[in-house]
């Protein structure tokens, strides 16, 4: 109405950088920050689901001796180097180097497919085995929790691809918007430390 | 908070360490997974001593991705008391319901002596 009587109105753009909140803190970061808090709440039940359970498996396969530990280690490896990229991605963006922010953004998406590549691996050679998802306890609530983080794994691959794709649209992945980069850093950095706990607790001590 | 307030605020938040920095910490995960299946491969210890040893470095790798990579050392308090607050309530679920259900006391030993077909 006013922008009709003449008066200025201010520009859109400009409310959307400033939009000041009483926290002083990005709305959208600390939702996502929120939403990582309660994502560990789910983790830490799905966690708990198999410690309790993979033991109560009355037929074989147990998890004794089951796992492959080199393999798994090689995929545990490339999601922390995939950590590495994302924080090179970010560091890019922010510095408004964007051929930088390509490359590290592009790697960190290409190993997160890898990782993804040797979890199809590891459950097909698991299931000609015999460890499917109703063969036992163990199968059911092994399949649960690591296909759960295989989903978040792969719900960050399509976001890290999506923001390459749109870093050759200007407006959309540029330095001033290197927010939208960071928060979808700290979604993929979950993934990792959720994977840094799977290790350590499923496939080392459960194990051992 | 005024506009000029906003924008100090932000630009604090993003006081990120340099590449190098990302680097060394690269390292030195690296060297504690690889020293991870080292341990779990290294029989000589026992299974608590093991169990004890992973746990810790488990934590180490953790607090450095959280801390370093997704920036919770350098951003503001209001970040790492949500994202605390989170983690607390999801490791006292996996201890209670690991007291609960004899995790720590090997009650599913129990469970496993029942005949094959009643448990699964």
């Amino acid at each position: 109405m006013a922008a009709n009587q003449g008066t200025a109105s201010p520009p859109i753009q400009q409310n959307i950088i400033e939009h000041p909140t009483s926290t002083g803190l990005d709305s959208r970061k600390l939702a996502m920050w929120c939403f990582l808090a309660s994502d560990c709440m789910f983790f830490g039940s799905l966690i708990t689901a198999y410690l309790v359970s993979h033991n109560r498996a009355a037929v074989p396969p147990y998890p004794q001796g089951f796992f492959d530990i080199p393999f798994t280690s090689v995929s545990a490896f490339v999601l922390l180097m995939s950590s590495v990229a994302m924080v090179l991605a970010l560091s890019g963006i922010q510095k408004g180097n964007m051929r930088r922010f390509r490359i590290w953004i592009v790697s960190t998406g290409l190993l997160g497919l890898i990782f993804l590549g040797g979890q199809i691996y590891e459950f097909t050679e698991f299931h000609h085995e015999g460890l499917g998802l109703d063969t036992n306890l163990f199968g059911s609530s092994f399949y649960t929790l690591t296909g759960f983080h295989g989903a978040h794994v792969t719900v960050g691959v399509i976001w890290l691809f999506s923001l390459f794709f749109a870093s050759f649209r200007a407006p959309l992945v540029t330095k001033e918007k290197a927010l939208n980069v960071e928060i979808a850093g700290l979604y993929w950095h979950f993934v990792d430390i959720v994977w840094i706990i799977i290790f350590a607790v499923v496939y080392l001590i459960q194990a051992g | 908070m005024s506009s000029q307030e906003f924008r100090e605020v932000q630009h604090s938040e993003h006081a990120h360490p340099d590449a190098r920095e990302y680097a060394m910490i690269a390292s030195i995960l690296t060297i504690v997974t690889g020293f991870e299946v080292a341990l779990f491969f290294f029989t000589g210890v026992g299974h608590s001593t093991l169990v004890g040893m992973l746990m810790v470095l488990m934590v180490v790798k953790f607090v450095m991705v959280v801390g370093w990579y997704m920036h919770l050392h350098f951003d503001h308090p209001y970040f790492t008391w949500i994202f605390t607050g989170g983690l607390i309530i999801a490791i006292a679920i996996v201890l209670a319901l690991a007291t609960l259900f004899g995790v720590f006391t090997g009650g599913e030993e129990l469970v496993r002596q029942l005949p094959a077909g009643e448990v699964h």
